[in-house]
């Protein structure tokens, strides 16, 4: 009993550390999510890295099946695509279903000029009221979200870019619903800014964002990009979502124009409300003799 | 003792301060300094070796509540001041041991405090990016971020000391 007293006196520093450096590392292994799975997968690490260094080589065989198989998809595919359509009409193109009433259509264009290293950034399209263009469209890629029509001349119209301080854009995350607005701190034309998500909210890295369709100029569920960082407005009960755009604004050429048919139902439902808003107080105020 | 607690205590709550309210802020690539690792690297020489190790593991958690990074800081921390411990015993003599105070340059010399600043922090940085990134697979980024930070962290060592610590000895 006394050597194992002499023993711990001897070594009670060691133990100290070992000590301290255990409950430091399971507050960090706990608390931190990508600690966790790295104890977890690091036994694994060995056999994936094996397992992977076989298939490259294997793939390589494979290549041409697969390229072949690619290809036949492909061509499958782009014959089923709006633009295969594009020649045959306007472009605009609708689909006909007694039971579904068409709420948007999408007219192909093509980008002729556009900027994205400015605070405030514009692109001109190849449509214009010629083509049923009016202000206030939605324009988006197969990939994501561009901007909102501004202008619309006879054969041209401006838009402005979501990379622009007066851009902002009502999204939501696609797992749980949870809607804010997009908007675009000038820096970088590959990320957005995310705000309004309450802390309750879960929010993981990777999660999907697309279109709330609040606005009825962005149809819903348009892909708008993926979480790239989740951090805290200072002091607020407020995430600020760092979201990485899945547009890529500086290679941009194919484009649909979104018209909303029913948004002109939208507009007169509100300006009738406003119109019998503005009567209802006109007879209130007494007339004067 | 009184007196040495306070300071101690004072300087536990400057360096603290300083690194999360202005280094934190510092936003340059690869360049993360840790200034508040000197507060263990300036503990007394004399120091009860497991006060030292508590006094690492208080400083590093208090640093982890505001980086929110729960452990992380703590466990380099504890590392380093495991570390100093060592490091004094093989490089200070038995006599210095029992007389140097504190390890500054007024009771050693510019030398031997640079080479101390320079290791320690090292070590230092060594634990905490590796056990920030746990991965070995971008080494070759981490070991820059590793070398970076010291440089900056080893600089603002010297500044400090400089400029609020006793440089020459009184007699």
């Amino acid at each position: 009993m006394r050597n194992l007293i002499l023993f711990f006196q001897k070594f009670y520093l060691f133990f100290l550390f070992i000590g301290l450096e255990t409950v430091s590392f399971y507050l960090l292994a706990k608390n931190n999510n990508f600690q966790n799975t790295a104890v977890v997968n690091a036994s694994n690490y060995m056999v994936g890295q094996f397992y992977e260094s076989v298939s490259w080589f294997t793939d390589y065989l494979k290549l041409r099946d697969v390229n072949d198989q690619l290809l036949q998809e492909n061509a499958k595919y782009r014959s089923g695509i709006i633009q295969s359509f594009y020649n045959g009409n306007i472009g605009e193109t609708t689909k006909i279903d007694s039971g579904l009433k068409q709420q948007f259509s999408y007219i192909p264009a093509r980008l002729i000029n556009s900027t994205t290293n400015l605070r405030n950034n514009f692109l001109i399209l190849n449509r214009g009221t010629k083509h049923g263009i009016a202000k206030n469209m939605a324009v988006i890629t197969s990939a994501g979200i561009v901007g909102i029509v501004m202008e619309a001349s006879e054969n041209f119209c401006s838009v402005q870019s979501f990379l622009n301080k007066n851009a902002q854009i009502s999204v939501k995350i696609k797992e749980n619903g949870y809607f804010g607005p997009l908007v675009w701190d000038g820096a970088n034309p590959q990320y957005g800014t995310l705000t309004d998500i309450n802390k309750h909210v879960n929010v993981k890295v990777g999660q999907d964002i697309i279109t709330s369709g609040f606005s009825s100029i962005f149809p819903e569920g348009i892909n708008v990009g993926k979480v790239e960082e989740v951090d805290y407005d200072a002091g607020g009960n407020f995430y600020k979502l760092k979201i990485k755009l899945a547009t890529d604004f500086g290679n941009l050429s194919a484009v649909y124009i979104v018209n909303s048919l029913m948004k002109k139902e939208v507009e007169q439902l509100e300006t009738n409300a406003e119109a019998q808003e503005k009567k209802a107080v006109n007879t209130n105020v007494p007339k004067p003799h | 003792m009184i007196r040495d607690l306070l300071l101690h205590i004072t300087r536990f709550i400057l360096f603290a301060a300083v690194q999360v309210f202005i280094l934190k802020k510092l936003d340059i690539t690869f360049v993360n300094p840790q200034l508040y690792i000197m507060f263990i690297l300036m503990l007394p020489v004399q120091l009860n070796p497991g006060w030292l190790l508590l006094s690492g593991f208080i400083l590093g958690m208090t640093v982890d509540v505001f980086y929110n990074t729960q452990g992380l800081c703590a466990f380099a921390a504890v590392f380093l001041a495991y570390f100093r411990i060592f490091y004094l015993r093989t490089t200070l003599s038995k006599d210095q041991l029992d007389t140097i105070r504190q390890p500054d340059i007024a009771s050693t010399d510019v030398q031997w405090f640079l080479i101390y600043a320079t290791v320690c922090s090292f070590v230092h940085h060594f634990v905490l990016f590796f056990a920030e990134v746990f991965t070995f697979t971008e080494i070759l980024q981490t070991l820059l971020r590793i070398v970076t930070s010291t440089v900056a962290t080893v600089m603002l060592i010297m500044l400090t000391h400089f400029m609020f610590f006793r440089v020459r000895s009184r007699e």
